[in-house]
């Protein structure tokens, strides 16, 4: 059933991307409700909103043809050349597994050396390659192969190889590394383990991608091109809905190059978001912390009975909200849901200061059953939050951003209203 | 003797942090010992979740308040609000990597430093189902944990092996320092008996008995 105001505004949607000059202002204001998922404007909306396609239209093919050919050279600098100078034919080879614990270079680490770099790098993958397999395990989504796997001329006979596989072996050897050590220092051989130990997953075969296994990839790209955030946990949950929204565009073309384009809008909300994943800054006034005080500091504006009840269970704010910040909610909802709340955080013009709004919403609607709880109890409410309509949970929002707007007697030049 | 087995029930509230490097079945291991449930895929832990589970060992009532938290550095230093206060902690390895063997001395320096002797120490060797992968030897494991006063448990929180038994035999110890440090402050300040330490709470006013400590 559609309602009248959802078909206006379904209408207002397509005049606003018909224009040859999008404006930001009106799209914001008229995604903040939810880009209606039948019209499967939600990734041009969000391409839009994080300033990855620009306003006016013209510019769009060029853009993107510059982009999605830039992470071509990314991907062959930084994940299949590695691979292939940087270790000894064989390993690349699709027919045989080198077993590099035999050279002796890998526990010779130099500093200047590439081994010592690439041994570096390997970490990383290690420990993405660990949350990417568990990238929402309840859907089944991210565990099957896709429609584009990127092909790289691999092996010299010429045949083309997923790009994956190169992620794969890198993964398989620096566990055998790590072996390598141990029996160093027990004095024991033990060198199949870590060949093993990757059978502990299955892999797609050698001409096909899991969609995680592109997730990975792109969030290995990222920390090697920014080193100094490299990878963090949550930045999974980050990326996730991203690319699942691009990855099942009803554009075929789109679709294709789904793995360039969330990367850059990834790169670009990042950028705003990235100072709660580094923890040298995380009491700064971007960092985390002082992001979850500005939370209790507004709830103790909004509710001081609640916030006092809190303080007097003592539930940190990092007990709960380290996480919902952090992750911009992506763990609180289903994905459907996580989607709509992401077209209203995206539409905030002052990003992401809509998302505290929406957090202290959250605490107020159920304010009942916390008021009642003991610490257990509110705990557990906390951590798997009862409500999952956004929509309520938006408005409540957007009446508490009036309320303070009010307050300050300040007109409402931000482009959230409240719709009759 | 007798007063001792007549001694009012008791309810003792302990936390129980969870600590140890990503994806070792920290939060694996909490579901299955709380819901028993395990997933083969599970989303990895931010920060820090909370469960309960109670449990009543003799004639003590035991209320866990369990903190399964997030292995990655990151997380690190926003780590003791969760295992400041703790009774226990359970230390968990995945035994097929032993660079999460190496994580769990590190947790064990840093607990030792922050919170002395205090706190009960278990490490658990993961994912037992995997022995063909067995990277960490049982003894070299026994033998570091026997060397810094924790137990040593081995466990599959797949197939539910040795989980039961990591929470029973904590909880023993737990009750056992409890009760070793009211013991203390009983003898510190005879007049404050019925002040025991703060985690345990009388369930039944017995004024007339005097309370015993539980422990030999
Ligand atoms: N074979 C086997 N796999 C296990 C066992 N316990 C956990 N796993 C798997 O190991 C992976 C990681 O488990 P988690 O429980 O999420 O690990 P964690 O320590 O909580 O990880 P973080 O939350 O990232 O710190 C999951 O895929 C589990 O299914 C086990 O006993 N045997
Ligand atoms: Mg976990």
């Amino acid at each position: 059933m559609e309602t009248a105001a959802a078909r206006s505004r379904r209408d207002e949607l397509s005049a606003i991307l018909q224009q040859e000059v999008v404006s930001l202002d009106q799209l914001r204001s008229c995604c903040f409700h939810g880009v209606p998922d039948e019209l499967g404007l939600r990734p041009l909306c969000w391409k839009l909103l994080l300033n990855y396609l620009p306003e006016k239209k013209s510019k769009w093919e060029s853009a993107l043809v510059q982009q999605r050919n830039l992470y071509r050279v990314w991907t062959e600098e930084f994940i299949i050349s590695p691979g292939k100078q940087d270790l000894p034919e064989d390993a690349v080879d699709s027919s045989s597994r080198h077993d590099i614990t035999c050279d002796d270079h890998p526990l010779n680490p130099n500093p200047q050396s590439t081994w010592s770099t690439y041994f570096k790098d390997n970490e990383v993958l290690v420990q993405i390659d660990k949350d990417a397999r568990r990238l929402y395990p309840d859907m089944c989504f991210f565990q099957r192969s896709t429609e584009f796997p990127l092909r790289t001329a691999g092996s010299d006979d010429g045949t083309k190889m997923v790009a994956a596989e190169y992620l794969r072996r890198r993964i398989d050897q620096c566990v055998l590394k790590s072996n390598a050590i141990v029996k160093n220092r027990s004095g024991g051989w033990n060198i199949s383990g870590g060949a093993k130990r990757a059978t502990q997953y299955l892999n797609l075969s050698g001409t096909e991608e899991a969609h995680w296994e592109v997730v990975e990839r792109m969030l290995f790209l990222y920390a090697k091109l920014n080193p100094g955030q490299s990878y963090v946990q949550g930045m999974n949950e980050i990326i996730g809905p991203l690319y699942f929204t691009f990855s099942t565009d009803k554009d075929k073309t789109y679709r294709e190059h789904a793995e360039a384009d969330t990367f850059f809008c990834f790169t670009n909300l990042m950028a705003e978001i990235r100072d709660r994943f580094i923890k040298h800054l995380d009491d700064s006034s971007s960092g985390i912390i002082s992001s979850m005080n500005r939370l209790m500091g507004m709830l103790k504006e909004a509710d001081e009975v609640l916030w006092k009840r809190l303080m007097e269970l003592d539930v940190k704010p990092q007990y709960f909200s380290f996480r919902w910040l952090m992750v911009l909610l992506s763990q609180e909802f289903a994905l459907p849901e996580v989607l709509h709340l992401w077209d209203a955080l995206f539409s905030d013009a002052h990003r992401f200061d809509l998302l505290l709004d929406i957090c202290v919403a959250m605490l107020i609607l159920i304010r009942d059953q916390l008021l009642d709880g003991d610490f257990a109890a509110t705990m557990k409410l906390l951590q798997n939050y009862p409500i999952s309509d956004v929509d309520q949970i938006l408005c409540k929002a957007v009446q508490l951003r009036r309320r303070v707007l009010d307050n300050l007697e300040q007109l409402p030049e931000h482009p959230l209203e409240l719709t009759p | 003797m007798a007063a001792s087995a007549v001694a009012s029930p008791r309810v003792h509230d302990f936390k129980v942090v969870l600590l140890g490097e990503g994806c070792v079945g920290k939060t694996s291991l909490v579901l299955r010992y709380v819901e028993n449930k395990f997933n083969e895929k599970h989303e990895s832990t931010l920060q820090a979740s909370f469960l309960t589970k109670k449990l009543t060992i003799g004639n003590r009532r035991v209320n866990l308040s369990i903190w399964d938290t997030a292995g990655q550095e990151r997380f690190h230093a926003l780590g003791p609000i969760y295992y400041r206060d703790s009774n226990g902690a359970i230390l968990t390895y995945d035994i097929t990597d032993d660079d999460s063997f190496q994580k769990v001395k590190n947790w064990v320096k840093e607990l030792k430093k922050m919170l002395g002797t205090d706190i009960m120490l278990t490490i658990i060797g993961n994912k037992t189902d995997l022995e063909k992968q067995r990277n960490v030897s049982v003894e070299t494991a026994e033998q570091y944990a026997e060397s810094v006063g924790a137990t040593h448990f081995q466990t599959s929180a797949k197939l539910n092996r040795g989980v039961e038994e990591v929470f029973l035999d904590l909880s023993r110890r737990m009750i056992e320092q409890a009760d070793k440090q009211d013991a203390e402050k009983r003898a510190l300040s005879p007049s404050s008996r019925s002040t025991a330490a703060g985690n345990v709470v009388l369930l039944e006013e017995t004024p007339a008995a005097p309370i015993k400590s539980g422990c030999c």
